[in-house]
């Protein structure tokens, strides 16, 4: 009995050790977006934006403030509001396109170590400023966060964007056989759009692959596992291929660790879904054509890509991983990846099979 | 003691202001018979005393006294209480005394079970007269080693409890302990064996019952089959079995006569009822008192629009609820059941309805309390769903205090106060802890007869 007593004593005590967060007192935080000002007084410092709905209502406020460090931050947005701002339920974070540019490292680390974030939130590029793309009315959708939220998930199924969050983000920043990606979002006229993905070296914002390339840039990742690609061959012929089946296939060659080639061979089985152009689709030999020419403008896409990449010295696509494995750890370190990738031949060949025309024959 | 003069004056000086004291004489036979009217039945009395001793001559009463239903008694406190057991006492020239076993107990015949009921299988349950309940068994397993041992419990109430066995498959040690502390309880009397049971406890203090009671005979036959000892008491409708298992309780006759499919899915949907019937209270004052994080988006808007109108915190709220729903079944267990279902419809529909309209608490939390009071009912028996009542309150006491760390630390301590448990050498939480993999296959599933062996 006296161990009971003694239990629900330490028990009863322990009530002022944890903060009770009652759900109806709180504002929950759904998206939060951080920008650097440019020009004022204010330079140099960080502007925050976080957007939460209101209980009773469920009508978006936003609320800004201008601080110095990323958590300071959630001290004033709380003394503008009458609810406690929480950070447990954010779902994406915006980051403006000239914060990026400086580096993002400080602000992807204070998330990922807050036991209350999930390591899922989302992580995306805004090309202008979050606060506009937060607190203007958009006359179509009420919540212009879930609106953000249920873009994002669903350009990352349609494999236009990356799906990017901040574990993953975190794990290809301290990896250093690859670099970070993160999608491109955009206030257009009447709403929200996606404008392909952002190219990182470490942690800061190199340069940007539109929407179209983004596709192809899925089909080297090997993530690109179903779905639907347009192709334009020329100005006369549009193809829109869908396929079923993407085989990704890196293999790294090494000579004496001076001259590494890597082979990117990509095999893509699939069908056509439509056809615009001068070709007979039920001709076998122009059916043969039109995979070279697919073939060839895929590698063509792939090889933009990749002068991009070496060109910004960066490696989003992990080649760096591949090659890694075929040195020791000492060879590794002395090569500098990824300032050393434009030293690596880099082949990609295309398969492309068209297995089906279409129902009527 | 033994009187040869004014044996009869002596017996009713015994039972003096005993008005329901029945004398009839034969004073031509110097014949005298007591009982007591209300414990004997009339056609017994016609058939044993009345017949025999009319129309006969003196001398031929001896031949009647040897027969083999009249036992002779020498002494007194045998023949007081033989008369109060329902024994006719004849005495014989005022010097002789025998008895006559016409004892026919005024009980109710045996009806369906109305606690434990079953969809499939036998109906009948145990009634008031240990008799009866006694051949329930018998008729059920027809073996001379099935052992019946016969104790006399309360000082006062003498009532009459049989221990019952069977030889070869039940453990002696176990039988002897069992007696031993049958004998320790000294006690005026008792009334029915989940009394009985509670005087028997090791723990007092825990939450849980420590002893299987059944008002099922087939149950107590398949208990005394698996090598478990019963003790039925006179005077109660139920057969207590032990030792006894916290598994034990979320069985049911219907997993063994149904099929074995559907025996271990309804097993796993108890399982799942214990799991809700615990925490699920507990669970919402946990998440809207600490753990906003889990709630997901599209539930959490409607959660904070639902909560944002109720003026206590969740704590004060859930006890509310829980609290109504607890005068909800006591009402509803005390009442007769043609007013009980009118409880049924005022609380659960008025009240409920009635309570989120006025803001007075959440309708979130209204269905989590409902559903944690229907899951509540799917255990079996209605003794372990009281104990599981209090442990949900506990339960929720303490995920207001420390949030999910506090539901898990008493989970924790209810886990090794269950572990800790023992009945009759045997630990309660069995085949769990300690670990009997072999006999899984009839606790958390109910594996086809076919693999189970003898």
């Amino acid at each position: 009995m006296a161990r009971i007593l003694l239990i629900s004593l330490i028990l009863l005590m322990q009530s002022g050790c944890m903060d009770q967060k009652i759900v109806e007192e709180l504002g929950f935080i759904h998206t939060i977006g951080y920008e650097s000002i440019e020009e004022g007084e204010d330079i140099g410092k960080l502007k925050v934006t976080v957007s939460f709905p209101i209980a009773e209502t469920l009508e978006q406020q936003t609320n800004t403030t201008v601080v110095d460090t990323p958590r300071e931050s959630m001290l004033f947005l709380n003394q503008k509001t009458d609810e406690n701002l929480v950070l447990g339920q954010v779902r994406s974070i915006l980051i403006g396109e000239n914060l990026a540019e400086k580096g993002v490292w400080d602000l992807i680390d204070t998330f990922y170590r807050d036991p209350v974030l999930r390591p899922t939130v989302k992580l995306s590029i805004v090309k202008g400023s979050p606060q506009q793309m937060l607190s203007k009315d958009y006359p179509n959708f009420q919540m212009v966060d879930s609106v953000i939220e249920e873009l994002l998930k669903k350009e990352a199924r349609l494999n236009t964007i990356p799906e990017m969050d901040i574990l993953k983000f975190a794990r290809d920043y301290l990896d250093d056989a690859i670099d970070p990606i993160a999608p491109i979002i955009l206030q257009s006229e009447d709403g929200i759009m996606s404008e392909g993905i952002a190219l990182f070296s470490d942690d800061q914002l190199k340069t940007s692959l539109p929407e179209i390339k983004a596709r192809v840039f899925f089909l080297l990742t090997g993530e690109f596992k179903e779905g639907k690609l347009l192709i334009k061959i020329n100005k006369e012929e549009n193809v829109l291929f869908s396929f079923l089946k993407n085989k990704r296939n890196i293999k790294v060659e090494l000579n004496n660790n001076q001259d590494i080639n890597v082979n990117l061979s990509i095999e893509l089985k699939g069908f056509l879904l439509e056809y615009q152009g001068k070709k007979d689709i039920n001709n076998e030999k122009q059916m043969a054509e039109m995979e070279r020419d697919i073939q060839e403008y895929l590698e063509n896409e792939i090889n933009e890509i990749l002068e991009i990449m070496k060109e910004h010295q960066i490696d989003n696509l992990g080649l760096g991983k591949y090659i890694k494995r075929k040195m020791d750890y000492h060879t590794w370190k002395n090569l500098d990846w990824p300032k050393s990738i434009d030293r690596v031949n880099i082949n990609p060949t295309v398969t492309v099979t068209i297995i089906d025309t279409g129902l009527v024959k | 003691m033994y009187i040869n003069k004014n044996l009869s004056e002596h017996i009713k000086g015994r039972l003096d202001d005993c008005d329901d004291l029945v004398t009839r004489t034969f004073p031509e036979l110097e014949i005298e018979v007591l009982f007591f009217g209300h414990l004997v039945g009339e056609e017994e009395l016609r058939n044993n005393i009345v017949q025999p001793f009319s129309n006969i001559k003196n001398d031929e009463v001896i031949n009647i006294l040897r027969r083999k239903e009249f036992k002779q008694e020498e002494d007194l406190n045998s023949m007081v209480n033989g008369i109060l057991e329902g024994k006719a006492l004849v005495i014989f020239k005022n010097s002789l005394a025998y008895t006559v076993d016409i004892y026919v107990p005024k009980t109710r015949s045996v009806s369906a079970a109305e606690i434990e009921t079953v969809i499939v299988g036998p109906k009948e349950a145990f009634i008031e007269d240990i008799g009866t309940n006694l051949s329930m068994i018998r008729r059920r397993l027809k073996s001379d080693s099935l052992k019946v041992v016969s104790y006399k419990i309360g000082t006062l109430t003498q009532t009459k409890m049989y221990l019952l066995y069977i030889e070869g498959i039940t453990s002696s040690v176990l039988v002897k302990e069992l007696q031993e502390k049958i004998n320790g309880i000294d006690i005026k009397g008792i009334n029915d064996l989940n009394q009985l049971v509670q005087y028997l406890d090791k723990k007092p203090l825990s939450i849980f019952p420590q002893y299987f009671t059944t008002e099922r005979p087939d149950v107590s036959t398949s208990k005394l089959l698996e090598g478990r000892v019963i003790c039925l008491l006179d005077g109660s409708p139920y057969s207590l079995s032990t030792p006894t298992s916290f598994f034990e309780f979320f069985q049911s006759p219907d997993d063994y006569n149904q099929r074995w499919l559907l025996g271990t899915l309804s097993r796993a949907l108890r399982f799942a009822a214990l799991v809700i019937t615990l925490f699920a209270s507990a669970f919402y004052v946990a998440v809207s008192m600490f753990h906003y994080e889990i709630i997901p988006v599209k539930l959490l808007h409607e959660f904070i629009k639902s909560r944002s109108g109720v003026p206590f915190n969740p704590l004060i709220e859930a006890l509310i609820i829980e609290s109504i729903i607890e005068l909800l079944r006591e009402a509803g267990a005390r009442l007769p059941s043609k007013i009980g279902q009118t409880i049924g419809i005022v609380g659960g529909i008025v009240i409920g309805t009635a309570a989120v309209e006025a803001g007075f608490t959440s309708n979130i939390l209204i269905i989590v309390v409902s559903i944690s009071a229907i899951s509540s009912f799917v255990v079996p028996h209605i003794i372990m769903t009281a104990s599981l009542r209090i442990a949900r309150f506990i339960f929720i006491i303490l995920a207001s205090i420390a949030g999910f760390f506090g539901i898990i630390f008493g989970f924790i301590l209810l886990l090794i106060h269950l572990c800790s448990l023992k009945n009759m050498g045997e630990y309660y939480f069995k085949p769990i802890a300690p670990l009997s993999l072999k006999d899984l296959k009839d606790t958390i599933i109910r594996a086809p007869y076919q693999f189970f062996k003898k």
